[in-house]
């Protein structure tokens, strides 16, 4: 397997092979889910896998939206959360109605609501900010 | 490539009532598909079994490689017509493995009206024949029917895709070199008998079969000669003095018999390759798709968690994550198969059919066969949408779809209405196949838009006549069209008029799919087209 291996917290590119370089009879190697265990020389060592990929992704914050946006233009029928309410991502926020569809808009990120933009009757265009969040811990 | 993550609560409350409806709607179409199977009034079970014939069930397991998969097309093919009595339209059609080799087989079911064909049985025969063209698949044909259902010939005889159709198709099979085998167990009488002698290959039953263009009491009422049904067109007469039969079987197992021995000589496909690895179950619990879908069809969902559970290892990698949002490309693998998949996240807008066009060229030119998932109310109108050219836009999209040369494949998901249907590769599109799921509806407009809209021109109409309706006379005007919409719209109507090949359960989704895509690629793949990939 290729990717990001996070060894003690810090992580390398690598590339983890079963075959050839190590022995079998040299090394133990344990693998259950996205965590790897290899006992060599008496001692056991922990990596975690992580896709390249992923790992970028969550590593850039310049990227991560604090708003939940219409992705159509549509009439807000249900608002499942209050300012202040701690949500975690996917967690349904709102529930808006638009060409005969009833659409859940989910939170972006693990946060906090800081504003609702609109209330239950309202209508907005497609993209509106229907709700801002923040991520400071209260 | 990343796993998708899911967000599904298993726990919730909406999951659990949802998964409650998605398990009976399950349930309902196994029991169906049982019925329609299996369920055959007393007498003509009697018949066959005097007639010393095997149920058309027990001809198929004896013909098929033993534990081999095989996967029933149009099950429930007229379920909705004829008052309902004439099971899967009196028609067996299916892919399976006979002698090691991917068939098609076709065989008459003479438990059901003693064989005879409906308008729809002509209409499932002859998609079949066109599933074998398109996929270069070799056919079985079991033949055992009474002709023509005559007071209906109008609606099977006549026309480009009626029964002409069927001979038509045997004709260019053969010309393309895919072989046909007939296995003769009953009467092949009038066009019928054009089956068997179109095959490459025939087989017939002594006594219990024959061939001929004219049965006794035709040739009687036509030239007053007298003859028996073996001196006319059975097996001794055929196979040594006509010519018109090649083998002669001294029973139905016999026959299967030297039918598995003729196929086992065909020559084996070069299969088209394809980007292919071991493949990988999916990460998430396909079962968990009960729980996904919405018991009412309104409520959206995230298709995303939907390609989760069907494909390999639940693997995706998405393309153009953050343009036309509510149209999810991306890539994946189904039974190690690479595919191209387009999935419905919402409304068709012009920046979501640009994107649905160029992925789809993306894949025509990386060779990558395409699967549609639809769950589409529709492409965007208004104004503002009008005006940034959602027509144009869409135009775009259906051409891709199109002209696109490698296979395609199509699952009603939810929902299939309007322009959307064309834009996701609906049955006019030639996909190579196309499923529904059990609570998936179509329709040019959704029962409650269409309602309105015919209501609202009466209501027009009158006005003009100087009249006004009560409330009591639209509702009059309304709900019969709600109610008529409301049935034709739904998946068992569609599959009974064979707007697609079978209703599925959900959690069958990826190995129908992988069995179909093996299918296609026995087939080749015509040249992409000679353009680069059009940034849209």
């Amino acid at each position: 397997m290729s990717g990001m291996f996070i060894i003690e917290g810090e992580a390398y590119p690598a590339i983890l092979s079963t075959s050839s370089i190590i022995k079998p009879d040299d090394a133990a190697i344990a693998i259950s889910g996205n965590h790897i265990w290899i006992h060599l020389d008496g001692r056991a060592h922990e990596l975690i896998w992580c896709d390249a990929v992923s790992y970028y992704t969550a590593k850039d914050t310049a990227n991560t939206d604090n708003t939940a946006r219409a992705p159509m233009p549509g009439t807000v029928v249900a608002v499942q959360v209050a300012v202040g309410d701690r949500v975690k991502a996917g967690d349904a926020v709102l529930a808006i109605e638009s060409m005969k569809l009833e659409t859940r808009i989910q939170a972006p990120c693990d946060c906090v609501v800081e504003k609702i933009h609109f209330t239950v009757g309202q209508s907005f265009d497609r993209d509106a900010v229907l709700i801002t969040f923040s991520f400071g811990g209260s | 490539m990343r796993r998708l993550a899911s967000t599904v609560d298993v726990t919730s409350i909406a999951y659990r009532t949802n998964f409650l409806a998605g398990k009976r709607l399950a349930d309902e179409l196994c029991e169906r598909q049982r019925a329609a199977r299996y369920d055959r009034p007393q007498r003509d079970r009697e018949r066959l079994a005097r007639q010393g014939k095997l149920f058309m069930r027990e001809r198929l397991e004896a013909l098929l490689d033993p534990n081999t998969p095989f996967l029933e097309l149009s099950t429930l093919a007229a379920n909705m017509a004829y008052g309902g009595e004439v099971p899967s339209a009196g028609q067996l059609v299916g892919i399976g493995i006979v002698s090691g080799r991917e068939v098609l087989v076709h065989a008459d079911d003479a438990s059901v009206k003693g064989g005879a064909w409906y308008p729809l049985s002509v209409k499932k025969i002859v998609r079949a024949l066109d599933i074998a063209i398109e996929n270069r698949l070799p056919v079985i044909h079991i033949c055992d029917s009474a002709g023509g259902f005559l007071p209906l010939q109008a609606h099977f005889f006549a026309d480009r895709y009626h029964a002409g159709r069927i001979f038509r198709n045997q004709s260019i099979l053969s010309k393309m070199g895919v072989m046909q085998l007939a296995l003769v167990m009953g009467h092949c009488t009038a066009g019928g008998a054009y089956v068997p002698a179109l095959s490459d290959y025939n087989v017939i039953v002594r006594e219990t079969g024959a061939i001929f263009l004219g049965g006794p009491p035709l040739v009687k009422a036509a030239t007053g000669e007298e003859v028996s049904v073996e001196e006319l067109g059975g097996a001794e007469m055929h196979t040594s003095i006509s010519g018109t039969a090649d083998y002669m079987a001294s029973s139905e197992q016999h026959a299967i018999a030297i039918g598995r021995e003729i196929v086992g000589t065909w020559q084996q496909p070069n299969k088209t390759s394809v980007d292919w690895m071991a493949p990988e179950p999916p990460h998430y619990d396909p079962a968990e798709l009960y729980g996904i879908l919405p018991e009412d069809s309104r409520v959206a969902f995230d298709m995303r968690e939907v390609i989760a559970r069907i494909v390999d290892a639940s693997r995706f990698h998405e393309y153009q994550p953050r343009y036309g949002a509510t149209l999810i490309c991306g890539f994946a693998r189904i039974w190690g198969y690479q595919v191209g998949i387009l999935a419905n996240n919402g409304v068709l807008f012009n920046d979501s059919a640009l994107k649905g066009t160029h992925f789809i060229e993306l894949c025509d030119k990386n060779r990558t066969p395409l699967l549609f998932l639809q769950n589409i109310t529709g492409f965007m109108v208004g104004r503002e949408y009008e005006r940034r050219g959602i027509s144009k836009d869409g135009a775009k999209m259906i051409m891709a779809v199109s002209c696109a040369s490698v296979p395609k494949f199509t699952v009603n998901c939810n929902g299939a209405f309007g322009a959307g249907v064309y834009g996701m590769s609906g049955r006019a599109f030639d996909s190579r196949f196309m499923f529904s799921w059990p609570q998936a509806q179509t329709s040019v407009m959704g029962a409650e838009q269409a309602a309105n809209v015919l209501a609202e021109i009466k209501i027009k109409q009158t006005a003009r006549a100087g009249e006004t309706l009560t409330p009591e006379q639209i509702a009059a005007i309304r709900e019969p069209i709600f109610e008529n919409y409301k049935r034709e719209q739904s998946a068992y109507y569609a599959t009974s008029e064979l707007w697609d090949d079978g209703i599925i359960d959900p959690v069958d989704t990826r190995n129908v799919l992988g069995m179909c895509i093996s299918a296609a690629l026995n087939a080749p793949i015509p040249e992409p087209p000679h353009y680069g990939v059009f940034r849209m």
